[in-house]
């Protein structure tokens, strides 16, 4: 290697441990392990400057990329404690492991249809997929606050503030169009265009709540900065199908990516992508909910006693509506009015280092920009070429909550079809229960490549 | 010049990727294999922790209106020193109207007279009169009846003659019935005339409404009184029919439907009834204990308005507090002190004050109220009987209106003052719960009461099926749950000094929660005291405040 190359390797090593370690959060992201996969034609999701050596490719319809995963803050064992053959949910065992603030991330992605070609230096790259990401966030107050109940020796007349849960759910179609170009000898350059549509979602701009259980007489002292948006078919018809799940031309969005790459050398080349750049405004099957004086305390105390009785009868009814009106009355408006919600910005910086003609290394910095914060991953991958088309990846992701996630990833062609599959967390399916992370992708393409390439590929193998 | 390559070219099987294809389906099957196991959520005990969750129920400031139950016949008042009292107000009872209780009985009268016409040249007249009386019937035998306003009446007169003239009438007048306007009394003529002297009888009758006229009785003789003239002028005309007289001459008639608008002279005894009960809804759900009334605290009051203008004389048959609970149950009450009959008599207004009524408020201060309410009385029951000239005095002057009548009022006036001895109060609350327990692994109830009145309260509450058959308490039936009353400055005031705070809580487990569930109703019992039984005095700024919270102790599914 030389001392170039090292310095660089260095330097992002270093950055990436400097953004490591400043992370607390999780979030969906995904895709990592892509990047080490060069022969897999989705890897343009990761860096839209990456053009796939062969010509054209086309995805078959429906299997081309289905991808399903989570990154989680918590674990299964976090939660559930094992004993023999019991299973235990133990409070103080899930709040001595659970972070500040817990993230759960689920990610569901389904291609429809994708294909690519190449033209001389231009690339040029069309997708169809269906997108679900959902990021929960959960204060450890708040986890704790349900655990225990207003109620108990814990909660009984302190102040009890929880502001920072976050939900966001998106439930979307993406349209997107890609092109990139081979620039000069060293830097080619790519953009992904994506019309987006949106179908469902669940954003959570505020959820500040502060309660005041009075231990005299149990009186609600609360104060909420509430701000929630949701869209979603059939919100006022609870006889919903799922036919009414259909993307809504009405809910409109578009995005970017954007990426460069550049080729130090003929072993080694550094990229950076921008991804999800845009946003979606909702403006069908809205309800929003917002806090009407933010700043302003309502106590609820309870109802006159003679409201309990109608006819010397006691009215149950009474006591359900005791929940209802600390709602109605705590000031928080519904209203159906249009929002728009950002895609959370991706930045993608890494790079590969080929050790041999078959061996390639690499490593990816990514930083996801969320409202109120940044998570940040390193991953970093070993790839072996075994043949024509035929891509063996190992790798591993560190986050803060789990250093080890050995990933294990491959792309084989069979002719034209290649059939690619990645995990990121290899340990996940044998141990799920304490895995934080679990991703699995895989696909099927069609891919045509130049017959010369062909002919190279073949010689590398023998 | 750049080619595709063909399909043939890149197949070639491989065991490389045989070897992945294999490690990706061991991977993906073995993954959904674990997953079964692990996460298999039937083996999930049940957890030795609850998540308690409060929130507040109840928030009251009571004042003692709101102690009370809805009743029309309640008003509390707030005496001039800020106490407060109870006044229960019994229905109006209104008597029968004068026009009503006495009658004035249809009349009837009949004369028969010979006429004794003298010769008479033709166009020659002549007037034959005579006199008649006839003693009005009244009502009942001692009445004096010196005059009436008529409200109503007909009077019919008919009679024959046999007078044979062309030309002839009857004028009859009525000197004691005056035409109110006009002053004039009533006259009727009727026409007698008989051409020729054919008809061997002439016929004539008259009907005449009276509401225009008073009747003024003559004077009583020393055998008849309420006596009323008839004047008979006949006015003959000579003609050339023979000579026939005397003349049989014949008269009868009736007054119907008589009715005054005011009459005057002496009446006699009517007796007006006036029979009710006054609820006293204080007690209605007292089961035992008593009270004991501070001196001069209660009063029964007694208003009359009588437009009636004869001497009216009340007299009591039933005068009575009674008590479902508290025993003797029936006290009768002594207005005048003990041995004392219930009469007393009322104002009636002067005939200058015609129409309006006179009013009588009476209190009785000598009575044994306090006998009385010491049953915690439910029902205050009473017939009084009205007597007009209860005296008999015949000399005396009344006069009646049509409308004149008696009106009975009676109220019963409670200063909430004096004291309580374990006074229980039970009240029956349906209920109706449909919810699921099992949800719920215990309840704690939070009572913050704050009390402001100067009385001490245990509280207990049953609940009971729907033969009222007990299944449970809300409260340990060792657990002595008292809310203490807040300390007084003594007599004569009896101020309350300071409220007393109190928070008790009642813990309810699950196996008490599902008697509850099944309880159709809830039995409230309280029992109120004062301390040592000392006296308070209940004032309108006193309020008790009630704050319940409930905390829910959520239950988790056992499975295993």
């Amino acid at each position: 290697m030389k001392k170039t190359n090292k310095y660089i390797f260095a330097l992002a090593i270093a950055l990436a441990l400097f953004f490591f370690t400043n992370i607390n959060t999780a979030t969906a992201q995904f895709d990592r392990s892509l990047t080490f996969l060069p022969v897999v034609p989705q890897g343009r999701n990761v860096n839209p400057a990456f053009i796939p050596d062969h010509k054209f490719y086309i995805g078959v319809p429906f299997l081309s990329s289905v991808k399903t995963g989570f990154e989680n803050s918590i674990n299964y064992e976090d939660i559930f404690l094992k004993k023999g053959d019991s299973l235990i949910l133990d409070r103080d065992h899930v709040l001595s492991n659970i972070d500040d603030v817990t993230r759960v991330n689920i990610n569901l992605m389904e291609e429809y249809f994708t294909f690519g070609f190449k033209i001389n230096k231009n690339y040029f790259h069309f997708r169809v997929g269906d997108l679900i990401e959902t990021n929960i966030a959960i204060d450890k107050d708040m986890i704790k606050f349900l655990l225990y109940g207003n109620g108990s020796d814990e909660f009984l007349g302190t102040d009890v503030k929880i502001d920072d849960n976050l939900m966001n759910a998106t439930y979307y179609r993406e349209y997107a169009l890609g092109y990139s170009r081979q620039i000069n000898d060293k830097f080619s350059a790519g953009i992904n265009l994506k019309y987006l549509q949106g179908i469902a979602n669940l954003a959570t701009k505020k959820t500040g709540i502060s309660l005041y259980t009075n231990p005299d007489d149990f009186s609600l002292t609360i104060q909420t900065d509430i701000d929630i948006n949701i869209s979603s078919p059939g919100i006022d018809n609870s006889d919903l199908t799922p036919g009414e799940f259909l993307p809504n031309a009405k809910n409109k969005g578009f995005a970017f990516d954007i990426g460069g790459q550049y080729s130090i050398n003929e072993s080694s080349q550094v990229f950076a992508s921008m991804l999800n750049i845009g946003s979606i405004k909702w403006t069908e099957g809205l309800k929003n909910f917002k806090t009407e004086n933010p700043g302003s305390t309502f106590t609820y105390d309870g109802f006159d006693i003679q409201e309990y009785f109608e006819d010397n009868k006691f009215d149950n009814d009474k006591i359900d509506n005791v929940l209802d009106s600390i709602v109605d009355e705590i000031g928080i408006n519904e209203t159906s009015v249009a929002y728009s919600t950002k895609l959370a910005p991706m930045l993608n910086i890494g790079g590969h280092y080929n050790l041999t003609e078959k061996d390639q290394f690499g490593i990816l910095l990514r930083n996801q920009f969320l409202e109120t914060y940044n998570w940040t991953t390193v991953s970093v991958g070993y790839t072996r070429t075994l043949g024509r088309g035929i891509n063996l990846m190992l790798s591993n992701s560190f986050f803060s909550e789990s250093y080890l996630n050995p990933g294990i990833g491959f792309a084989a062609s069979i002719g034209p079809v290649q059939l690619y599959l990645v995990n990121e967390n290899i340990i996940a399916p044998f141990m799920l229960n304490n895995s934080n992370v679990f991703l699995v992708r895989f696909g099927i393409n069609l891919i045509f490549r130049e017959k010369n390439k062909n002919v190279e590929e073949i010689e590398i193998s023998e | 010049m750049k080619h595709f390559y063909t399909i043939q070219q890149g197949f070639r099987p491989n065991f490389k990727i045989v070897f992945l294809l294999l490690l990706g389906t061991v991977f993906i099957y073995s993954s959904c294999d674990k997953f079964k196991d692990d996460f298999d959520f039937n083996k999930l005990v049940k957890p030795s922790w609850n998540p308690e969750f409060a929130v507040p129920l109840v928030n009251s400031t009571l004042f003692i209106a709101d102690f009370m139950k809805d009743s029309s016949n309640l008003n509390i008042v707030t005496n001039p020193d800020q106490s407060l009292s109870f006044i229960y107000s019994g229905d109006s009872i209104f008597s029968a109207t004068a026009g009503t209780f006495m009658r004035l009985p249809d009349q009837e009268f009949d004369f028969t007279e010979m006429i004794d016409v003298p010769p008479l040249l033709p166009g020659i007249f002549d007037t034959i009169n005579f006199y008649k009386q006839y003693q009005f019937i009244t009502d009942t035998n001692n009445q004096r009846v010196d005059s009436i306003f008529v409200r109503d009446g007909l009077l019919y007169i008919s009679g024959q003659t046999n007078l044979n003239r062309d030309k002839a009438k009857l004028v009859l007048t009525f000197p004691d019935i005056i035409h109110i306007q006009n002053k004039t009394p009533l006259s009727i003529i009727s026409v007698l005339d008989n051409p020729g002297g054919q008809q061997p009888l002439v016929y004539f009758d008259t009907a005449y409404q009276l509401d225009e006229y008073k009747i003024i009785f003559g004077q009583p003789t020393d055998t008849a009184n309420n006596l009323i003239s008839f004047d008979f002028n006949f006015i003959i005309e000579g003609d050339e029919n023979p000579d026939l007289s005397p003349y049989d001459f014949s008269l009868s008639g009736n007054i119907t439907a008589l009715e005054f608008e005011s009459a005057f002279g002496y009446f006699g005894q009517y007796t007006l009834d006036f029979a009710d009960s006054l609820e006293i809804g204080l007690f209605n759900d007292a089961i035992t204990g008593g009270v004991a009334i501070g001196e001069g605290s209660v009063n029964l009051i007694f208003n009359l308005h009588n437009s009636i203008g004869t001497p009216v004389t009340f007299m009591a048959e039933t005068l009575a507090a009674t008590s479902e609970f508290t025993a003797p149950y029936h006290v009768n009450i002594e207005l005048f002190g003990p041995g004392q009959p219930n009469i007393f008599d009322i104002n009636s207004p002067p005939v200058t004050k015609m129409g309006d009524y006179a009013h009588t408020n009476l209190d009785f201060t000598e009575a044994n109220f306090a006998e009385a309410f010491n049953i915690s009385p439910n029902w205050l029951h009473y017939d009084l009987k009205g007597v007009t000239n209860f005296g008999n005095d015949s000399t005396e002057q009344n006069f009646l209106l049509n409308e004149s009548r008696v009106i009975v009022d009676v109220d019963l006036e409670f200063q909430l003052f004096g004291s309580l001895a374990n006074l229980t109060i039970q009240d029956t609350v349906e209920l109706d719960f449909n919810e699921n327990p099992n949800e719920v692994d215990y309840l704690l109830f939070r009572m913050n009461l704050t009390n402001g009145f100067p009385i001490r309260v245990a509280v207990q509450a049953y609940f009971a099926d729907q033969n009222y058959q007990v299944l449970d308490s809300l409260i340990d039936l060792d657990d002595n749950r008292l809310l203490l009353g807040a300390p007084t400055t003594g007599a004569p005031e009896y101020r309350v000094t300071e409220s007393r705070n109190q928070i008790t809580d009642i813990l309810i487990d699950n196996k008490r929660i599902d008697n509850i569930v099944k309880a159709k109703y809830l039995l409230f019992q309280t029992k109120l005291s004062t301390t040592q039984q000392e006296l308070i005095k209940i004032y309108d700024d006193y309020n008790m405040t009630i704050k319940l919270g409930i905390v829910t102790g959520l239950n988790f599914e056992k499975n295993n």
